[in-house]
């Protein structure tokens, strides 16, 4: 992806070393005839010889493209490169580089020849995120000639959220369809053992257990069958509550001030933690759903596949907050596929989520609610102290509820001496898997 | 706590935007030299008495601070006029030998107050970038030390006010070209 060059670069200008360097000059040379002190001459007489050197202009402007490259932007990876057409006697450019979030940079670069500079940012934000604005200014090699300030604008870029491979995730009790990655217990055509039963009408004559007939029935009147438990696959639906978008310092949050491009904010958590959990469980076979609580539309439909991952990551790097919470409507519960496991990633600083969770486990869905708030920086000021005093009891008191209510809730952002959150995930994958819901009727299946 | 704090949105500075480039001076260099080159044009070209004279000093720390203050042409040529009273009025008539490392120094004085009026303080310059031109700026002064030179060497001898006034009218010359005219 290239953006155009500098469109229609102004012409060279005198700059004021020109004018300031003759008047210097005469006003010396005046006084060295009428003292007769030639030393005052010789005095401006180099400023003047290098002045003369550049009494016209060069031929042509000096010309900039700035290169993007195409394709996925995931985070930290937002470069480019900034590619100079130099003047033939113009070897000096002056770049200011600009981009939201970052200092500006001033840089006075050598362009003797086309040249290019690679530039990368800071961010690890991830979703829409503008990039490089460019100031370029170009001077001749004594600073008697220049060529006004030229602008280059980066293009807008969507970043796309980064995954970490995650071990066994929880996943529902109740496992759905004919065929998939997982033993569902349902009677049926797998590969894990069930019983040995006595052959009926429908079973496969190909699962007869011989050993097990000659011995149970040596006149062989009743074949004995091997009788398999069917395999299933998960669904998961992931709830991303994009309404707030905080950051760790907590100054910023409701809008105000500049937050930090190199702090993940709560959606950029969220971000990163649905797409890892999609991964894993896309990567397992299992079918994923996406449910955006900060936006009215149509949710992305449970599938599986590479290609629905990608749809899902650029689903979750499009969510962001849409207006501001004091605004915002109140959510209804979204549609949850029958037997799916909810992941909601959220920031529990309002009851609303909470009130989802209570209407979803209602419904008998398991919930694992991600929470996104990133560790906060430390508070300084007493009135902020205060109010994230009273924040986090309210928020503690929700966790404490969901808890009560048998709902795991895993903080994504945590400690260097805190467990990752994939080990409790793991764990919380090994209890569902050894601790299963009553096991629903068994049916055969069908032929 | 630092009440400073209270009021001060970022505890630390924002991030840079990287960008890979030669080797770098900082920007606030250029004022650090612009500062020296001056209070050595100055201080040199007055006589030693005049080093702990208030009205000297003020007048030191005036042009000084005026061309550190604002780094442009004007004020660098003010600055180079001011040097030239001094030499009129304290040098050894006709020609100060001093001119052979004022001129340098003087045209030292003028590329900083350039690079100072165009490069911020918290500026990266590439190290190449000040060396572009070092041949035409080597030519300048060795042509300025070699009239110089000759200068000297002229004013030993009988017939100095022909000699002056050859080499005013060639700095005219010098001058008139330098105007500006259009490209």
């Amino acid at each position: 992806m290239t953006t155009p060059t500098t469109d229609r670069p102004p012409a060279w200008t005198p700059t004021t070393t020109r004018h300031a360097a003759t008047a210097t000059g005469l006003v010396l040379l005046a006084a060295a005839v009428l003292t007769g002190r030639p030393d005052l001459a010789l005095l401006a007489a180099p400023i003047l010889l290098t002045t003369l050197w550049s009494a016209t202009p060069p031929t042509r402007p000096t010309t900039a493209h700035l290169h993007q490259p195409a394709g996925e932007t995931h985070a930290g990876q937002l470069t480019a490169t900034l590619t100079l057409h130099p003047a033939p006697t113009a070897p000096l450019t002056h770049l200011r580089i600009t981009a939201p979030g970052h200092r500006d940079t001033h840089t006075v670069i050598a362009t003797p020849t086309t040249r290019e500079i690679p530039l990368r940012l800071a961010s690890v934000r991830t979703g829409p995120q503008d990039t490089f604005h460019i100031a370029l200014r170009a001077y001749d090699t004594s600073g008697v000639w220049e060529q006004p300030p030229t602008d280059l604008h980066g293009a807008r870029r969507l970043v796309l959220p980064a995954t970490t491979p995650l071990g066994p995730v929880p996943l529902p009790h109740a496992l759905r369809g004919l065929t998939g990655p997982h033993t569902s217990r349902r009677l049926g055509d797998g590969t894990e053992l069930r019983d040995i039963h006595p052959f009926q009408p429908g079973d496969n004559p190909r699962r007869i257990d011989w050993r097990t007939t000659a011995r149970r029935s040596p006149d062989l009147t009743t074949p004995y069958t091997r009788r398999t438990l069917a395999t299933a696959e998960a669904t998961a639906m992931l709830v991303l509550d994009s309404r707030d978008d905080v950051g760790p310092d907590i100054r910023t949050w409701r809008n105000h001030g500049t937050r930090r491009p190199d702090d993940p904010t709560s959606l950029d958590l969220a971000r990163h933690a649905a797409a890892s959990i999609a991964r894993q469980l896309i990567e397992s076979g299992d079918r994923v759903a996406m449910e955006d609580l900060g936006r009215r539309r149509r949710p992305v439909p449970p599938a599986s596949g590479r290609r629905h991952l990608r749809r899902l990551t650029h689903a979750l790097a499009l969510a962001h907050p849409l207006d501001d919470r004091a605004t915002s409507h109140t959510i209804r519960p979204p549609q949850i596929p029958s037997g799916a496991i909810v992941y909601l990633f959220t920031t529990l600083l309002d009851d609303d989520t909470t009130r989802l969770v209570r209407a979803w486990r209602t419904l008998a869905h398991p919930v694992v609610v991600i929470d996104t708030l990133p560790t906060l920086h430390p508070i300084h000021q007493p009135h902020l102290r205060l109010a994230w005093r009273i924040t986090r009891l309210e928020r503690d008191q929700r966790i404490t509820d969901l808890h009560h209510t048998g709902t795991p809730v895993i903080h994504w952002a945590t400690h260097t001496h805190e467990p990752p959150p994939r080990t409790h995930l793991q764990a919380l994958a090994r209890r569902t898997h050894h601790h299963p819901s009553p096991t629903p009727r068994t049916t055969r299946t069908p032929r | 706590m630092n009440p400073l704090r209270r009021f001060n949105l970022r505890d630390q500075p924002l991030p840079t935007i990287t960008t890979t480039t030669g080797p770098t001076i900082p920007g606030w260099t250029f004022p650090l030299v612009q500062t020296l080159t001056a209070t050595t044009l100055l201080t040199t070209t007055a006589p030693t008495t005049w080093h702990t004279h208030p009205l000297f000093l003020t007048i030191l720390a005036t042009l000084t601070a005026l061309v550190l203050l604002r780094p442009t042409p004007a004020t660098a040529g003010l600055l180079l006029t001011a040097t030239g009273a001094l030499l009129w009025t304290t040098g050894t008539a006709p020609l100060d030998p001093r001119i052979l490392w004022l001129a340098p120094l003087a045209h030292t004085l003028w590329r900083a107050t350039w690079w100072a009026a165009h490069v911020p303080p918290t500026a990266r310059t590439e190290i190449t970038a000040l060396l572009t031109g070092w041949r035409r700026t080597a030519a300048a002064i060795g042509t300025t030390e070699l009239l110089a030179l000759a200068a000297w060497a002229v004013t030993t001898l009988p017939g100095l006010e022909a000699a002056i006034l050859l080499g005013a009218l060639a700095l005219a010359a010098l001058a008139v070209l330098t105007l500006p005219r259009e490209p």
